[in-house]
C-alpha cells in the first residue's frame, strides 16, 4: 500500500480534533474523506482511526485502511490496541525524560565546584560528587566510614574557635529539626592548618514527613577567610596608626585651649579643631567596628547601669557637641538594666547625630523611653526631612546613605546605623524606624529588661 | 609629689602625657619602649605605671601579668593605654588597674591618675 499521496489527512485531523475513534465502511462516500482518487486507486473500502491519548494529551494516531469491511469486533480490538500503544508510548516518554533528567543532574552534580554529599540517616554516604571528595579530603573517608560522629570531633571548630560538637553538625541538625541548615561555617583542623567550609544541609523527607536522607553542600572558603583576616588586620593596624597622631593632636589642642583661656577667638577655633578631631576619631572607630562586625568579633562588656543617670550624662555630652539643636528628654524611666555602656552610648550618639544631621530646618530632637513587660524602648524623634519607604528598607545596611532630591550630600561613611543595628541585636534587642517624608522620623530600639551581665 | 612612669613607643604621645601630668604637679619618667622596664621600675620606684599595650618587639600584656605576679610590684597601679577599641577588655583580661583609650581628653587622663592613686 503506497502511502504516497496519502491525503485523507482531513479525516485524521478530525479524529485528532475530536479525540474519538472513527470508523467508516464506505470510504468512497464518506463526506469527511477528501482524497477520493487515492481511495479509488487502491480500492479502499473501509477506514478506522484511533487517537492515542495519554492523560489529556494526544500523542499520535493509529489509522487503518482496508480493502475489506472492518467489523465492530475488529474495531473494538483495534481501539484496545490503540490504548495499549498510547500507554507504551507514555512509558517510553517518561523513561526518556527520566534518562535525560538523570543525565542532566549527573552532569551538573559532577561539574559543580561545590561539594555535594547525600547521606542516609546514620550518616552513611549515599552519593557524593568529586568536588566533595576534593574539598573534604581525608574527612570524606571519615564520613564514608561513618566515623565522623565518633572520632576527632575536637578537630572541628566554630568561627570563634570553640569546638563544633557532632550533635551540632548541620547534618545532625537537619535530621533532628527536619529543617534546612543554611550557611553554617565549620573549621576543620588537620596538621595545624584550618580549612574553612561553608555548608548547607537540607533534609529529604518522605510522604509522611520523615527525613530519610540529608543533602549537604560544601564550599571551601579558606582563601576567603584568609583575605578577610588580612583585611581585618590591616584595618586594625591602620586605625591604630591613625589614632596615635590623633591622640597627640587632641591633647595639644586641649593644652592650647587652656593656655589661651582668656582669648575668645582662640577658644572658638580650638573648640572647632577639637570637634573635628573627635569626628575623625569617630570615623576611624566606625571602620574598625564594621570590620569587627563583619568578622563576627563584636563583643560586649556589660555593666548594670541606671538608665536615667546614663541618659542624663549622654544628653549633657551630646548637647555640648551640637549647641545649635536642643536635645529634649521626655519620660525617662529610672531602672537598672545590663548593657554595654560604651556601645549603647555609641548607638545613641549615632541616632541623635543622624537626627540632627537630617533635620537642617528644625532645632530639636526628642529622646524618650518606654517600659514594656520584658524590655525598655528608647526613642529618638526628629522633625527633619524624613525617610522614603524605599530607603527605609536599606537604611540599616552598611554603606547606605539617604539621597535627597536636592542632591544635598550628607557627610559620613554610611556605617553608623548598620553598626547601631548590630550592637542592638547583639544585646538581644530590636531596632526600627517609622518616618514620614518631610515631617520627621522616629528611631526606636529596645534592650531586654534584664540584669544578668553574662547573657 | 607622686611619681609616674609612662611607657609608650610614640614620642608624641609620650611628650603630651608628660606635659599634662607635669602641668598638674606629678613627677614624670618616660620610657620609649618596654625593654628593661622591670629594672627601670625597680630603680625609680614609681607610684603608677602607664603602659602602651602594643609596642614593637615587646608584649605589654605579658609585662602587666609579670608585674602583677611580682610581690614587689603588684601594688603599683598599672594603667593600660591603647588605641585599640577594646582597651577596657584587655585591661581586665591582664589584671591592670585601669585603662586609657587613645585619643583621650585631659580630663580622662587626670581622672584615671587621681582615681588610681587614691585607691592606692
Amino acid at each position: 500500500l503506497s502511502l504516497n499521496g496519502l491525503k485523507p489527512l482531513i479525516l485524521n485531523g478530525r479524529i485528532a480534533f475530536g479525540k474519538e475513534p472513527y470508523l467508516t465502511n464506505d470510504v468512497l462516500h464518506d463526506k469527511k474523506v477528501s482524497d477520493k482518487l487515492w481511495i479509488k486507486k487502491h480500492k479502499i473500502k473501509s477506514f478506522a482511526g484511533y487517537p492515542l491519548i495519554l492523560g489529556d494529551n494526544l500523542t499520535g494516531l493509529l489509522t487503518v485502511f482496508s480493502e475489506n469491511e472492518i467489523r465492530p469486533h475488529t474495531h473494538e480490538t483495534l481501539s484496545l490496541v490503540a490504548d495499549s500503544l498510547a500507554q507504551g508510548i507514555g512509558r517510553l516518554q517518561v523513561k526518556e525524560a527520566l534518562t535525560n533528567s538523570e543525565q542532566q543532574y549527573q552532569t551538573i552534580f559532577s561539574t559543580l565546584t561545590e561539594g555535594i554529599v547525600l547521606q542516609g540517616t546514620r550518616g552513611e554516604i549515599l552519593a557524593a560528587n568529586s568536588s566533595a571528595q576534593k574539598i573534604l579530603q581525608s574527612n570524606f573517608a571519615e564520613m564514608k566510614n561513618n566515623s565522623m560522629n565518633r572520632n576527632n570531633w575536637t578537630n572541628y571548630i566554630h568561627e570563634d574557635g570553640s569546638p563544633f560538637l557532632a550533635k551540632d553538625f548541620p547534618f545532625a541538625q537537619a535530621l533532628k529539626t527536619k529543617e534546612a541548615q543554611k550557611n553554617i561555617i565549620i573549621g576543620i583542623i588537620k596538621n595545624y592548618q584550618t580549612t574553612w567550609l561553608l555548608t548547607n544541609s537540607i533534609p529529604l523527607k518522605d510522604s509522611k514527613g520523615q527525613a530519610y536522607a540529608v543533602a549537604s553542600s560544601f564550599q571551601d572558603i579558606t582563601q576567603q577567610k584568609k583575605l578577610e583576616k588580612q583585611k581585618d588586620e590591616f584595618i586594625s593596624i591602620a586605625s591604630h596608626e591613625l589614632k596615635t597622631p590623633l591622640t597627640t593632636i587632641k591633647s595639644f589642642t586641649e593644652i592650647l585651649k587652656m593656655q589661651f583661656q582668656k582669648e575668645e577667638k582662640a577658644q572658638y577655633y580650638l573648640g572647632k579643631m577639637n570637634r573635628e578631631i573627635d569626628r575623625l576619631t569617630g570615623l576611624v572607630n566606625e571602620l574598625l567596628d564594621v570590620s569587627k562586625i563583619q568578622s563576627g568579633g563584636l563583643t560586649l562588656s556589660k555593666d548594670l547601669i541606671e538608665i536615667n543617670e546614663f541618659l542624663k550624662e549622654f544628653i549633657e555630652d551630646i548637647q555640648a557637641a551640637y549647641p545649635n539643636h536642643k536635645i529634649i528628654a521626655q519620660s525617662i524611666i529610672k531602672q537598672y538594666i545590663a548593657f554595654d555602656r560604651h556601645r549603647i552610648y555609641e548607638v545613641l550618639t549615632n541616632l541623635v547625630s543622624n537626627a540632627i544631621k537630617y533635620s537642617p530646618k528644625s532645632d530639636k530632637v526628642i529622646l524618650s523611653t518606654e517600659e514594656r513587660a520584658d524590655k525598655i524602648i528608647f526613642k529618638v524623634k526628629d522633625f527633619g526631612i524624613g525617610i522614603t519607604k524605599r530607603d527605609k528598607k536599606r537604611i540599616f545596611d552598611p554603606f547606605f546613605q539617604a539621597q535627597t532630591t536636592i542632591r544635598q550630600s550628607y557627610s559620613g561613611l554610611g556605617l553608623g546605623l548598620h553598626i547601631a543595628k548590630e550592637i542592638v541585636l547583639k544585646h538581644g534587642g530590636e531596632i526600627g524606624v517609622t518616618s514620614k517624608k518631610g515631617i520627621g522620623s522616629i528611631f526606636r530600639f529596645s534592650l531586654p529588661l534584664q540584669t544578668n551581665l553574662k547573657t | 609629689m607622686s611619681k609616674i612612669l609612662v611607657c609608650d613607643d610614640d614620642p608624641g604621645v609620650l611628650e603630651v602625657i608628660k606635659i599634662i601630668l607635669e602641668e598638674n604637679n606629678y613627677e614624670v619618667i618616660t620610657a620609649s619602649n618596654g625593654k628593661g622596664i622591670q629594672k627601670m621600675i625597680a630603680q625609680t620606684k614609681p607610684d603608677m605605671l602607664f603602659l602602651d599595650i602594643w609596642m614593637p618587639g615587646i608584649d605589654g600584656k605579658e609585662i602587666t601579668k609579670l608585674l602583677k605576679r611580682d610581690a614587689q610590684f603588684k601594688d603599683m597601679p598599672i594603667i593600660i593605654i591603647s588605641a585599640l577599641n577594646d582597651t577596657k577588655d584587655i585591661a581586665q583580661e591582664v589584671g591592670a588597674d585601669g585603662f586609657l583609650s587613645k585619643p583621650f581628653t585631659i580630663t580622662d587622663l587626670l581622672e584615671v591618675v587621681e582615681n588610681n592613686l587614691k585607691k592606692k
